[in-house]
């Protein structure tokens, strides 16, 4: 048989994956605080795999390509699990402080623990499951679909690394251009309706009404999400649309708040963010119901895997079981010292924790795997929500130590669901599924910290070393603002129920309608200012104008490495520039 | 029609129910004095997501009926075989963009027509039996597909070393298919 020296688990894929894992976890982190929604990495990671791995290094594999994507995109997850959980606590403790009560402490280490201890358990669960969901069941897995059909269609990747050079520095510049303030022209926006302000675009020229007044938010990384997200993000731009073309005008015509700013601010801050919350717990909680044939699913995938454990076992192309115990020992250990180490716990509770917490997670994993594999659709804030909540009861409504299962739980689906779109991936090229799951395993723990890193210095950034990320600000949040909610209303049952009642029954409806995650999007959309949802809605119409004029190929060769740079860039640039602030002030 | 009616059904229903949710209660009250209308407009919407449902069930049933399925996924596993061990016999004389189309040609006559009917293995073979053949089976695809990454990759001893694992895996899938 002739020696083969096919490339596939490299030293420079690793080390690549890692790069690219570390920049696209601090640029999603950066955009899912904006936006409230992450985006998927593994189709970025694998057309930046090309574009460096041939573009630059004059090598690389298909295989290779897909060790580099298995790990950028493993660290990149791990990032939306903290992105959607941490920053409730840092909303709630300041906004708790400013009714000066204080009760509320957390530090970085348990919640990195946790973190840590929810990469590596997302990652071993799901292993043994690989055989049946991807070789028996042959679940769909879009995602990991789409990324094969990128790395199979290959190309030497220049052109792509051009595009993507190009796509970081126009965004750098044009970022540092907006943070300068130069472009700001506060006159002519209260003469005129019309110029820059706040990096907001005003353009109802004094004609149309200020509570719908067209405002658009500068960010080319805001548009380039929407350009990655295409036909996928109208339910997101038509949310705000119909809040502030439709809703808020007829709320002022009914005489439920007056036309003026102070009016506007009502709107936004007391209705449409409080109804806003609702439709995103009731959609995302719908999400889940939506997904009980997935659940079902799971449970006979379950006890079928248990009944063809030996089938093909004579093969090592897998991790073995050993591997997998002591990983799952150890991060249950973890889980452990997470809960321990939080303020308030004691070792009962702790144990607890990470008994019922492993379990859960497991469990937890497992159902969001199958979902991902059905529909693409993965129902992580919905199961975080649940997870959070289930613990506040558990734990005698300890907020900080309910909050760290929650970041163990919502790290663990993400990499649960991740895992699998990259093993399908891998099966579609021929990877061997034991070196991806050895590198996933091995790098995926990076992602939770670094996004810790990031969301502490982000919430650094603002007035006092803090409140740098939440409503009003830049980045509002709105995942930690959601989840903040049902912490209020658990905890103290000081907050607007109605409204998020309201919102709950309409989101509910929009879960359960056939285009999924559809709840969780226009629930963004009415908590997030409308000047980002119409700038995002402008990349998604820019994406399909594009993709009918040129092509789907067009689109994944040229639009998906600009979009890709835009959003690195201003996402790096953001933390960078918030990091020099902190400082210089200190 | 029945979607666009859905559709639109269900946007009223949320603008109705969404605009009732913006009056603020009275003091002391949870729920404002609009709340009937958030409810009017909450089931309105429900019956618009239920039309879309049915309507999508519709066209689900259309499809169903123009795309059944009659392929034997049994004969399928049993008529690659001479055409796989023929590609095995012959790869070293090819080059890799010959072995780039053979295995492309392979994968789309046999290996993708047997994914769409695969369940019958287990139907007839029952779980165990069955889940052996199948997970043999998706070994075979997976070479394959590593043959041809392989090949693309003009990488011609990995595609060999890929054809000769899937060959190898072919025989243990018929050994548990005919014991």
């Amino acid at each position: 048989m002739p020696q083969s020296q096919y490339r596939e688990l490299t030293v420079a894929a690793v080390v690549l994956g890692i790069i690219q894992g570390i920049i696209l976890n601090i640029a999603f982190v950066y955009a899912a605080l904006k936006l409230g929604f992450s985006i998927g990495g593994s189709t970025v990671a694998a057309i930046m795999g090309y574009a460096i791995l041939r573009g630059i290094m004059r090598k690389g594999t298909m295989v290779e390509n897909n060790i580099n994507q298995t790990i950028a995109s493993g660290i990149n997850t791990a990032g939306t699990g903290i992105v959607f959980t941490v920053p409730a606590l840092f909303l709630l403790q300041a906004s708790q402080a400013a009714q000066g009560n204080d009760s509320l402490q957390f530090n970085f280490l348990p919640l990195a623990i946790a973190g840590m201890a929810g990469a590596i358990l997302g990652v071993v669960v799901i292993i043994p499951l690989r055989k049946q969901m991807i070789e028996l069941d042959r679940l769909r897995f879009p995602s990991g679909v789409a990324t094969a059909t990128i790395i199979r269609a290959g190309s030497t990747g220049l052109d792509k690394a051009k595009l993507l050079g190009a796509g970081v520095l126009t965004s750098v510049v044009w970022k540092l251009l907006l943070d300068s303030g130069w472009l700001d022209s506060p006159t002519m926006v209260a003469k005129w309706g019309f110029g820059i302000q706040s990096e907001e675009l005003h353009f109802g020229f004094g004609i149309i009404p200020d509570y719908c007044a067209p405002v658009v938010y500068l960010s080319l990384m805001n548009m380039a999400a929407g350009m990655l997200a295409g036909r996928g993000g109208i339910p997101f731009f038509l949310g705000g649309a119909v809040s502030w073309w439709v809703i808020s005008p007829a709320t002022v015509g009914l005489g439920w708040a007056p036309a003026t700013q102070q009016g506007i601010a009502v709107i936004g801050g007391e209705m449409l963010r409080p109804i806003g919350i609702g439709v995103i717990i009731g959609g995302a909680l719908m999400g889940v119901i939506m997904s009980i044939p997935a659940i079902r699913a799971a449970f006979a995938t379950l006890a079928s895997a248990t009944k063809t454990a030996g089938a093909g076992g004579r093969r090592s192309d897998e991790m073995s079981m050993w591997a997998i115990a002591w990983g799952t020992g150890a991060a249950i250990l973890l889980f452990f010292l997470a809960s321990r180490l939080t303020e308030g716990v004691t070792t009962g509770q702790a144990v607890i924790s990470a008994i019922v917490g492993t379990l859960w997670l497991g469990l937890a994993a497992l159902i969001v795997a199958q979902a991902t594999g059905l529909t693409d659709i993965s129902p992580m804030s919905g199961m975080a929500l649940i997870s959070v909540t289930l613990m506040m009861f558990l734990l005698n409504k300890n907020i900080a130590a309910a909050m760290v299962v929650g970041v163990a739980v919502c790290v663990a689906i993400g990499q649960g669901a991740d895992m699998m779109q990259d093993l399908k991936t891998g099966f579609m090229i021929g990877a061997r599924p034991i070196k991806q799951q050895m590198v996933q395993f091995a790098t995926t723990w990076l992602g939770a910290i670094i996004a810790l890193v990031v969301v502490y210095i982000l919430w650094a950034g603002g007035e006092g070393d803090q409140n740098g990320f939440g409503p009003g600000t830049a980045l509002p949040a709105p995942q930690g603002g959601a989840l903040m909610g049902i912490l209020e209303a658990v905890s103290q049952g000081d907050v607007p129920l109605g409204k998020y009642v309201a919102g709950s029954a309409i989101g509910a409806v929009l879960g359960a309608a056939p285009l999924s995650g559809m709840g969780v999007l226009v629930g963004l959309a009415m908590y997030l200012p409308f000047s980002i949802t119409l700038g995002y809605g402008i990349g998604c119409f820019t994406q399909m104008i594009v993709q009918r004029i040129k092509g789907s190929s067009f689109c994944e060769e040229k639009l998906v490495p600009l979009a890709a740079g835009l959003i690195v860039g201003e996402a790096l640039t953001g933390v960078i520039l918030t990091a020099i602030k902190i400082f210089s002030n200190k | 029609m029945l979607k666009p009616t859905a559709i639109l059904i269900l946007l009223i229903g949320v603008v109705i129910a969404a605009t009732a949710a913006m009056q603020l209660p009275d003091p002391e009250q949870t729920f404002a004095p609009s709340a009937p209308l958030i409810v009017l407009g909450v089931l309105i919407a429900v019956s618009g997501v239920a039309l879309w449902h049915v309507s999508l069930y519709q066209e689900r049933k259309g499809i169903r009926r123009t795309t059944a399925d009659r392929s034997d996924p049994f004969a399928l596993l049993r008529d690659i075989k001479t055409p796989l061990l023929s590609l095995q016999e012959t790869a070293s004389n090819q080059s890799t963009d010959q072995l780039s189309a053979a295995v492309e040609s392979l994968i789309q006559s046999y290996v993708l027509p047997f994914s769409e009917v695969r369940h019958r293995i287990i139907e007839q073979l029952g779980m165990r039996r069955g889940a052996e053949v199948l997970v043999d089976f998706a070994v075979v695809e997976r070479m394959l597909n590593r043959a041809w990454s392989a090949a693309s990759d003009e990488s011609w001893s990995e595609a060999i070393a890929s054809i000769n694992e899937a060959t190898a895996a072919y025989k243990m899938m018929s050994l548990a298919l005919d014991p």
